[in-house]
């Protein structure tokens, strides 16, 4: 058994690592580098707005 | 904001896809989803399984067959023409070939005929996998073969530094890293469940020790097993073991531990589950590319013990309050988790 203090704080320091590797930035870097790869040249031509569109639009 | 509409048609073609669970299917799936997400058209060229006759729509799916040496891959025909037929009227502006399987092939060779940007991904090691599978002298020719797959590619994407080093250093196509993240909304602590606890522990005074993975050779599924005998002996009912994953292994595992929870491939929602109602999670594997397992473990709370080699040097930082890097699991692994 791990003593829950310790096991909190595993769990605080483990998911502080992790969010620091969210997905969020990794999509627009693969946005980014299809536009790379397609040779777009406009900003933005894969990324758009930055922003997802919403779900069913 | 401005607001710039730009739909891109874009085409991914792998030799693995959902259902089967994987680390490619999953970044394969991802990248669909992202596309579809910021507006972008996505066609995908996979396997048939078995599983699963019906095709997605933007999806063509070609029959597949198991292939011998390892069953539950399953390969499809190269087939050219069905490819083309089914990418011409979609006109891709992006061939990305996620695998250098037969279907991957197909994709690689539409690119080229087409005169369309090509992207290649490097995900499996199969120089080692080859030495894991007693055919190391093969390891020259299958680096020979990722050359030639890989080199008319715009960019080749690897999860990591290392690896893209490594491929640079093997004159292979142009390395790019793409780090792919964790998905830290459905990966989280807060989805630890007193039930699911209950069932692999029996409560909340056992450790739940947890492995996730394909159990075959190349992923040091010996490694495992010792580590986790010595552990067993040391803990007694104190720790729990756990295993969401299957393969070749399986069986030898099963038989030589029996005292291990074997729960086969999760779907996506349960994996998450049992991440968080876990509290330590064992990596051996040598060959990872990628290490997002380590992050998915790290991201629902969990210590994680991983192997100090490819890409978990990527995913875990050494000396984090949370996560080990071992250069040799098998004597350290007792110690360090009743330390915790």
């Amino acid at each position: 058994m791990i003593a829950p203090q310790r096991r909190a704080e595993i769990a605080t320091a483990a998911r502080a690592a992790a969010l620091a590797r969210d997905v969020a930035p990794e999509n627009l870097a693969l946005l980014q580098q299809y536009a790379a790869a397609a040779g777009h040249t406009a900003a933005g031509a894969f990324t758009r707005t930055a922003q997802p569109v919403e779900a069913g639009v | 904001m401005t607001n710039i509409v730009v739909s891109c048609e874009i085409a991914l073609v792998t030799d693995t896809y959902t259902p089967q669970v994987n680390g490619v299917t999953t970044v394969v799936a991802r990248i669909a989803s992202v596309l579809r997400e910021f507006g972008h058209q996505v066609a995908v060229v996979a396997p048939r399984y078995p599983s699963r006759a019906a095709e997605a729509p933007g999806e063509l799916r070609i029959p597949s067959a198991a292939f011998p040496p390892y069953p539950a891959i399953r390969l499809s025909l190269p087939q050219f023409g069905a490819v083309a037929r089914f990418l011409d009227p979609f006109e891709p502006e992006l061939v990305h070939v996620a695998t250098e399987g037969p279907l991957g092939l197909m994709g690689r060779r539409y690119a080229k005929r087409r005169g369309i940007p090509l992207v290649t991904s490097y995900h499996t090691n199969f120089p080692q996998y080859a030495r894991h599978y007693g055919a190391g002298a093969l390891e020259p020719l299958v680096w020979k073969w990722l050359r030639w797959f890989h080199r008319p590619a715009v960019l080749t994407q690897t999860p990591g530094e290392a690896v893209a080093a490594e491929l640079k250093s093997r004159g292979i196509g142009n390395p790019i890293v793409w780090g792919r993240g964790v998905d830290t909304a459905h990966f989280n602590p807060g989805r630890r469940s007193a039930g699911w606890r209950r069932w692999l522990a029996g409560g909340d005074d056992t450790a739940v020790v947890l492995h996730v993975g394909r159990l075959a050779p190349e992923k040091s599924i010996d490694v495992l097993m010792e580590a986790w005998t010595a552990t067993h002996e040391g803990a007694g009912q104190r720790a729990t073991f756990v295993v969401a994953g299957e393969g070749p292994e399986t069986r030898r595992l099963l038989t030589q531990l029996p005292w291990v929870r074997q729960l086969g491939f999760l779907d996506r929602g349960k994996l998450a589950d049992v991440y968080a109602s876990a509290d330590i999670c064992v990596l051996p594997s040598k060959t990872e590319t990628c290490g997002l397992v380590a992050l998915e473990a790290m991201a629902s709370g969990l210590a994680v013990v991983a192997a100090d080699a490819g890409g978990f040097r990527e995913s875990i930082t050494q000396g984090a309050a949370a996560s080990w890097l071992l250069r040799t699991m098998r004597p350290d692994l007792p110690r360090r988790y009743f330390r915790l």
